[in-house]
Order: C-alpha cells, then sequence, then structure tokens
C-alpha cells in the first residue's frame, strides 16, 4: 500500500491496532491487505487506520452481530452463498456493499466533526479485479477527504 | 435496565482512562473485538441478574413484569409438596403431498410454519421415503399427487400448539423439498403445554397441602392435578342433582347418597387419537353386508366420537359412510368394585363405554384393517382407576368417572382498524380467545363483552357488533352423534336439560383454532 507522503505528523492522534499487515513504503507495487493476528504487534493510525476500518466494515457479515444488526455489508454473505451468477453481479455485489461499508464510516464521521481529514473516508471505488480460483482479489482505491488516494488489493475467498 | 450502547460507553469510557489514545471509533479493530464484544457479555449477565433479582422470592416473582423460571422457587414449591410442570411438546402427524414418486430424505429439523397460529413443527429424526413399503415411511398416491405422513413435534412447548386435523403448514425452505405441493395435519395433534413459570408454580402452593382425598371438588382436582399434569376441573354430582341417575338403582327407585358422578376436563382441548382396528363385514341380518367395528372400553376409553374411519394404508381424505353408531357398556365385572351401571347412557363417555360402529366398505374380503380416529378426553382410565385403588377409594361410595360434556364454541369477529394499512396482531387476538374459552369454568358462560376486551387490549378502532357466538354440545346419546345447537349475541350458555345429560354442572366450553374440516373456528376478520 503505496502512500504518496511521509510528512504527516501524527503525534497525538488515536491509534489502533494494526491487523492489516505492514506498510513497506520503499516499495511501490499495491501489496495486498488481509486481515490477520500473529505478527509482531504494531499500532496504526492515519490513512493505514482508516483503510483497515473500512476493509473491518466491508468483510463484517451484515446481521453477524446480535447486538449490532446493521454494523458491516453482505459481500460475504453472497460470496459465500454460491448463487453469483457472473461478474457483473460480482461487481454490483462489491459496489453495494461498499457503499453501505462508505455510509456507515462517514455516519460516524458527521457526528465527530474533531477527527482529521486523513482519517476521514471521501469515497472508495473497485478499480478492477482478478478472480483466481476460489479467491478473488479486488483492487480498490480509498479517496480520504484530505484528497489523498489510496489505491490496495483485497483478496477474499469464496469458500467457507 | 441499561441498554447494550450505554454500558459500551461505560467500557469505552474505562478503557480510554487507562490509554487515552485508543480508536474506538465503530470499525477499529478495539472496538470489534474488545468494547461491543464486552458490551454484549455485560448485557447478557445484566438480563440474568434482572431475571434472578425478580424471582428470588414469592413476591417477587409476583410482581415480575415477566414470566420467571427461577429454581429458588421450585425449592419453596418444595414444601407445599409441589413440583414444577415441565411442560410438553405438541405432537403429532403431518400429510406432505408432493408431486414426484420417488425416493425421498426428510433431514431432522425440517420445518413447517402455520402462519395464522404463529407456529412451528419440525421432525425429529432423519427420515427416508419411497413407494415400496420397505422404507421407515411410504409415499402414497392420492389422485395425480402423491403423499407422506411424517412424525412431527413443535418446536417449542406450549398450548398455542394445539392443532385440529386438516389445519394447513407452510415448508419455512421451499429449497429442502423441491417437490413440496402443500402440508396438513393428519388428525389431531397430542395437546402440548407450557412450562410452568413462577406465578402458576405460586398459585398452586394452596393446592398443595390441601388434603388431597377424593371427596370435594377441590381436593379432587388436587389430587388430579399431581397425577394428571394437564388436569383442570372437576364437577362432582351426586345426590339431589338432576343429572345423575346412577343413585336411584333401588327397588324403590330413591335417589340414595354414596353414588357420584365426577365429570372430568383432563386437558385443556379435545384430544384426537388414531385407532387401528379389524373390520368384519355383516353376515345377515338388519345390517347384511355392512360392515362393523367393535370398540372395546379400552379402546380411547370414554371416547366422544368416532370422527373418521378409513381402511389402513389407504387415502386418507373423508371417512366411509357411518350407517350406525351403537353404544353399550361393558360392566368390568372381572375387577374389584367395579362401578354400578345398569345401561348403556349411564356409561357413556366413561371407562366402561363399548361401542358397535356400524359403515358402508365395499369389498370382497371378510375382513380389513381400519385406521379410526376418535375425540376423546386423555387419561380418563387414569383417572379412573386411581378412584377405584385400594388405597383411595371410599368404601361405601361408587364414584364414577365420566369425560366432561363438549360444547365445540365457534366465534365471528369483525375488528375494525384505524385504516386499512394498519396491522393488527390477529394471531394472537386468536390466542388470547383461545385461552379465554378454555379457561372457563364449568358453569360460567362465553361473554361477548370479554371477547371485545380482548379485542381493545391491541390498537384496534372497534369491534363490529353483534358478534357471532356458536356452540355444538354433544349430546350423550347412546345411538348416533347428535349435537346440540346454541347461539348468542351477547353470551353463550350451557342449557339446563339434565334429562338430556347436558347441564351447567356437566358441560365444559372448548375451542380449536380449526375444526375437524380444517375450517376456522377463530375467525377474526379485519375490515
Amino acid at each position: 500500500m503505496p502512500v504518496s507522503t511521509t510528512s504527516t505528523d501524527y503525534a497525538g492522534r488515536l491509534i489502533d491496532i494494526n491487523i492489516s499487515g505492514r506498510i513497506d513504503l520503499a516499495d511501490p507495487s499495491a501489496r495486498p491487505m488481509g486481515l490477520t493476528f500473529g505478527l509482531v504487534s504494531s499500532k496504526c493510525t492515519g490513512v493505514l487506520k482508516l483503510c483497515q476500518k473500512y476493509v473491518v466494515v466491508l468483510l463484517t457479515a451484515l446481521g453477524s452481530q446480535p447486538e449490532y444488526q446493521t454494523f458491516g455489508t453482505s459481500l460475504i454473505p453472497t460470496l459465500l452463498g454460491g448463487n453469483m451468477i457472473n461478474v457483473g453481479e460480482l461487481v454490483h455485489t462489491f459496489n453495494l456493499a461498499s457503499w453501505s461499508a462508505v455510509k456507515q464510516l462517514k455516519a460516524y464521521q458527521l457526528e465527530h466533526p474533531d477527527i482529521p481529514e486523513d482519517e476521514r473516508i471521501s469515497t472508495a471505488m473497485l478499480e478492477s479485479y482478478d478472480v483466481q480460483g476460489t479467491t478473488v482479489l479486488f483492487d480498490v482505491k480509498l479517496v480520504t477527504e484530505s484528497g489523498e488516494e489510496v489505491p490496495f488489493v483485497l483478496p477474499v475467498g469464496t469458500l467457507i | 435496565m441499561e441498554t447494550i450502547e450505554q454500558l459500551k460507553t461505560k467500557i469505552e469510557a474505562l478503557v480510554r482512562e487507562f490509554n487515552p489514545a485508543v480508536d474506538l471509533s465503530p470499525g477499529s479493530v478495539l472496538s470489534e473485538l474488545v468494547s461491543k464484544a464486552t458490551a454484549a457479555a455485560q448485557l447478557g449477565l445484566h438480563q440474568e441478574y434482572t431475571t434472578i433479582n425478580q424471582g428470588a422470592t414469592v413476591s417477587a416473582a409476583l410482581a415480575s413484569s415477566t414470566d420467571t423460571y427461577n429454581p429458588v422457587i421450585d425449592q419453596i414449591a418444595s414444601n407445599f409438596n409441589v413440583a414444577r410442570n415441565q411442560g410438553r411438546k405438541a405432537a403429532g402427524k403431518l400429510k406432505v403431498v408432493v408431486n414426484a414418486n420417488k425416493t425421498y430424505y426428510f433431514a431432522a429439523g425440517l420445518t413447517f410454519n402455520q402462519p395464522a397460529l404463529g407456529l412451528q413443527i419440525a421432525t425429529t429424526t432423519q427420515l427416508r421415503a419411497d413407494s415400496t413399503g420397505t422404507a421407515p415411511v411410504t409415499v402414497k398416491q392420492e389422485g395425480n399427487q402423491f403423499y407422506v405422513v411424517l412424525p412431527v413435534e413443535a418446536v417449542e412447548a406450549s398450548e398455542q400448539s394445539t392443532v385440529s386435523n386438516g389445519t394447513r403448514f407452510d415448508l419455512v425452505s421451499t429449497s429442502a423439498l423441491p417437490e413440496f405441493v402443500g402440508a396438513s395435519a393428519y388428525g389431531n395433534f397430542s395437546t402440548g403445554q407450557h412450562v410452568e413459570s413462577d406465578k402458576e408454580l405460586i398459585s398452586r402452593f394452596k393446592t398443595g397441602l390441601t388434603s388431597k382425598h377424593l371427596l370435594s371438588k377441590q381436593s379432587v382436582e388436587a389430587a388430579m392435578q399431581d397425577l394428571v399434569p394437564t388436569f383442570k376441573e372437576a364437577s362432582l354430582v351426586g345426590l339431589g342433582d338432576p343429572e345423575i341417575t346412577r343413585n336411584r338403582h333401588n327397588l324403590f327407585g330413591i335417589a340414595m347418597p354414596g353414588v357420584v358422578d365426577c365429570y372430568v376436563r383432563s386437558a385443556v382441548t379435545v384430544a384426537t387419537t388414531k385407532l387401528t382396528k379389524t373390520g368384519t363385514k355383516i353376515v345377515g341380518g338388519e345390517y347384511n353386508g355392512k360392515w362393523e367395528i367393535n370398540f372395546t372400553a379400552d379402546d380411547a376409553p370414554g371416547f366422544y366420537r368416532v370422527v373418521s374411519v378409513v381402511v389402513n394404508k389407504g387415502d386418507f381424505l373423508g371417512s366411509q359412510q357411518f350407517v350406525a353408531e351403537l353404544y353399550s357398556y361393558d360392566p368390568r365385572s372381572g375387577i374389584a368394585h367395579p362401578n354400578d351401571i345398569t345401561n348403556a347412557a349411564e356409561a357413556r363417555f366413561s371407562r366402561y363405554q363399548t361401542c358397535r360402529l356400524i359403515f358402508d366398505y365395499t369389498s370382497t374380503a371378510s375382513t380389513a384393517v381400519f385406521d379410526v380416529i376418535v375425540e376423546h378426553m386423555p387419561d380418563l382410565a387414569l383417572i379412573q382407576d386411581q378412584f377405584q385403588s385400594e388405597a383411595n377409594r371410599i368404601p361405601g361410595c361408587d364414584y364414577l368417572v365420566k369425560a366432561v360434556v363438549p360444547c365445540y364454541v365457534s366465534v365471528a369477529l369483525r375488528i375494525a382498524r384505524f385504516n386499512v394499512t394498519q396491522e393488527v396482531d390477529v394471531a394472537a387476538i386468536k390466542q388470547d380467545i383461545f385461552n379465554y374459552v378454555n379457561g372457563l369454568k364449568l358453569g360460567e358462560s362465553v361473554s361477548a363483552s370479554h371477547l371485545i376486551n380482548i379485542c381493545h387490549k391491541y390498537n384496534i378502532k372497534q369491534v363490529q357488533l353483534p358478534l357471532l357466538l356458536t356452540g355444538r354440545v354433544l349430546k350423550p346419546t347412546t345411538a348416533g352423534t347428535k349435537f346440540l345447537n346454541i347461539r348468542g349475541d351477547d353470551k353463550l350458555e350451557i342449557p339446563n336439560l339434565p334429562k338430556q345429560g347436558i347441564s351447567p354442572n356437566n358441560t365444559a366450553f372448548f375451542i380449536e383454532y380449526f375444526d375437524t374440516n380444517g375450517k376456522e373456528s377463530i375467525n377474526v376478520q379485519l375490515v
């Protein structure tokens, strides 16, 4: 996940636990963003934290949290349902889910105007995708309110 | 009680006290894995604590806004010689019509829904069905379609799961059985019963310490509730009561004490049972060429009536045409202390009743096996045996147990809404009417004003009058099945006709959601 600048001052920012891998600033190519524990513990903030939050919301199955039935999206249940007819439906499903994730993050942002601009989502778009066996690689571009564009690849398995 | 949001806010404040820099916004790892999960766990504990608190004492349990099931109340109940009724699920058979003759595999938990009752039933074991007759379930043909009969039980234990023959069901997941056409109850289901709540258990404390002899109405009921958990009410008819004739069996025909008819309602609703009986072709005499089935005193003891007769393993629809139902009695002279019965009328609805059913059937054979569905009050023989056991019987007295005379009630209501798009919980209204009518004591009448009150518990504009209340009292006749029709606009009362064996002392109101023809008995129409 290349970032366009390293000059941001992150002092005093709210931090989260990093479960989406370490960013190699020297690597200009987009790297897959997978959610996993087990690496050396690290913290994250800024745009990486925003990307991680977006992915967490996107990949949480809608209704899977009994007390928070509206949290998450229908992306994973649809992909695992095995009823995907064609690639057109795949794109449509992702875009609907992505729009829902962005909307949920924006609802929180509206109530919290103090969040820094590079941690506020503006939009997220599907650039392209690649189906490799039972895995779909979504090439996503996230745009922050500060105008920063963050491309990354999101691999999603379609088998339970 | 605190909401999950309030709990989550508290937990997040606590976490921030330790580290003000943590991000707990939605989607953050700490929010998803720590604060939400902890709040959900806290909420569960809060709910449990609140419930325990509400049922910790008798007064708290009685004041509780919800039904509680606290073990503390069980322990208190044991001091009164009373135990909690653990409830039971209604069970029965479901006729499932399919459009293909093939081998079917039905998974355990295949669920069907009755939308009007809000009731779900399911298969309990995995079953295989085919038309060869070797599988546990046989696929049978009916016209151009095929059907199987599956054993099912209610998903939850409750009285609401009372299901009459012919009640329609939908398949919850149609993909589980693509050949599905329709489903209906195959005979009435056994009566379900909910787990007794703390309030209900406490209400039985007073009967727990009652002397449980068999002399008075209250003590009989206390004793029978221990014996039959579903037992509702008893009515003792004896000296001075016009309903009884057995106490005049003496030289002068004078009514004497010590002879009692004990009418019992041992369940919320009338039960139906399928009996498998051998029928015989009659040769000679008045019924030459007809068929007959003889019911002994042990066949669904004291049954009310025969509902249908169909040849075993044949089509279920309909019944053979009845020619005559001739009731008689078995004096059971082989047992110790049999009751004094001298005619069939006295034995009707009792443990001593027998019946000869004559019906039309065309076959060259001289015998055949038939499925017979009868309506009856359950556990009648068990209750009669209790009265006659050496440990309980009252020397010098003759207590004959009879099933209470049933009056089948139908209610038709038109409810006006505030607007046509308004939703009204019709299933809940039906359920309340069901509970009200079946909860009436002997001697009470079905009141239209009470039904209107039930409807106004819900957000409705008005109940359109007049109401239609109808009842059919099954006469305790010894030849054929005969009904006495009653009706009313403001109330429904049992007429006092002791010579016909019908009076408020021995006749009870019963209501089902559907009658034996599958027609709604509680008809609530929204306008």
